[in-house]
């Protein structure tokens, strides 16, 4: 989309439905975590997948970049920065849940913390990050700040040659 | 090394979609103070070392050792199991390992840790209702190791009319099934030393 194209307002509705929904997400699965980081931590340990050292650096970080990734979405700052993280944190995710259910390990995937310890990682929660790739992808799309054309021959505004 | 891969695969993913300079340098910003944060978080929690404890090797067996099993042990649901134990009619038997189980389980099971059950029926009996219903339930999922549990205890004719519990303990507690807490060894009569709790 060239950036003298207005963007069409569907996109902006959606837009704003992603980046409601994914940054919402986020921030409420960041807050979780942060209230109880050792859990976290174990729960990472469960997937079988990092070494131990990276735990508790995990444990650490990642509730951190949920939480300012799903800030940047909520409120516009950076939109496209955060989808791009947020989305692939999301893809890292779908991929820890596709080894988990080809290894055939039994856990709770610890998304939201202690909270939800009954939601078994499984097909299910593959669809639901899917879904979440689907509202970060639709909080991406729309260009971001004011419009980058090419200088305007008929401009001869000062300003113009302050540019 | 699972986990390496994934997360050269994210920063590879990010990398690509950082097509314009504005992006990548906002990228850039984001991670940075994302990771400052992070590191800061680790430093000053009180019950976050750096670097976690390595695991315990405590001698057995993982999960992906367990020997693999087809879905062939027929299924119960939550809600017939929760019938068949208000009418006491089924004993459960828990394959989670023992600290799970000491955590909390359904009323009346016990605990045969997947892991570990070849050798513990190789050295005693366990002393089910050979004609009573036995419903074997694992932490959820794929109920790998209630499977292999029930499969078992079918081979070694402890009991034949044994059922996997679907969807586990997961399930049990998201549907509001009535847990306990307490300690049993192997091959005892499971007791329970605290009341029973509404789980949720």
């Amino acid at each position: 989309m060239s950036a003298s194209t207005p963007t069409p307002k569907w996109m902006l509705a959606a837009s704003w439905a992603g980046r409601l929904i994914a940054g919402g997400v986020f921030i409420y699965a960041a807050a979780l975590k942060l209230v109880d980081p050792v859990a976290f931590a174990q729960d990472i340990a469960n997937y079988q997948a990092f070494p131990y050292w990276t735990w508790n650096l995990a444990a650490a970080v990642v509730p951190v970049v949920e939480l300012l990734g799903g800030l940047a979405l909520i409120i516009g700052f950076k939109r496209r920065a955060g989808s791009v993280v947020l989305g692939a944190l999301t893809l890292a995710f779908i991929g820890l849940i596709l080894s988990v259910i080809v290894r055939g390990i039994d856990l709770s995937c610890g998304c939201f913390g202690e909270a939800t310890q009954s939601s078994a990682v499984g097909w299910p929660m593959l669809l639901r990050d899917v879904a979440l790739l689907v509202a970060i992808v639709a909080a991406y799309l729309p260009p971001e700040g004011p419009p980058k054309g090419p200088p305007n021959p008929s401009d001869s505004s000062p300003k113009r040659l302050l540019k | 090394m699972l986990g390496l891969l994934l997360i050269a695969a994210l920063v590879v993913a990010t990398v690509a979609l950082a097509r314009q300079l504005d992006l990548l340098a906002d990228l850039l910003q984001l991670g940075g103070a994302s990771m400052l944060v992070g590191l800061v978080f680790l430093a000053v929690h009180p019950k976050l070392e750096w670097i976690a404890s390595p695991p315990a090797d405590d001698g057995s067996c993982t999960v992906d050792e367990l020997p693999s099993v087809a879905p062939v042990v027929d299924r119960v649901s939550v809600e017939e199991a929760q019938e068949l134990l208000e009418r006491s009619q089924v004993t459960f038997v828990d394959a989670r390992p023992a600290y799970h189980y000491a955590a909390a389980h359904i009323p009346g099971a016990m605990n045969l840790p997947a892991e570990d059950a070849e050798g513990l029926l190789d050295m005693q009996s366990l002393s089910l209702p050979p004609d009573g219903a036995v419903i074997t339930y694992c932490d959820g999922g794929s109920c790998e190791q209630s499977e292999y549990l029930g499969l078992l205890l079918r081979e070694r004719g402890v009991c034949q009319k044994v059922r996997v519990l679907e969807g586990g303990w997961q399930a049990w507690v998201g549907a509001g099934g009535s847990t306990v807490s307490g300690d049993t060894r192997f091959g005892d009569a499971p007791s329970s030393s605290v009341a029973p709790e509404a789980a949720g």
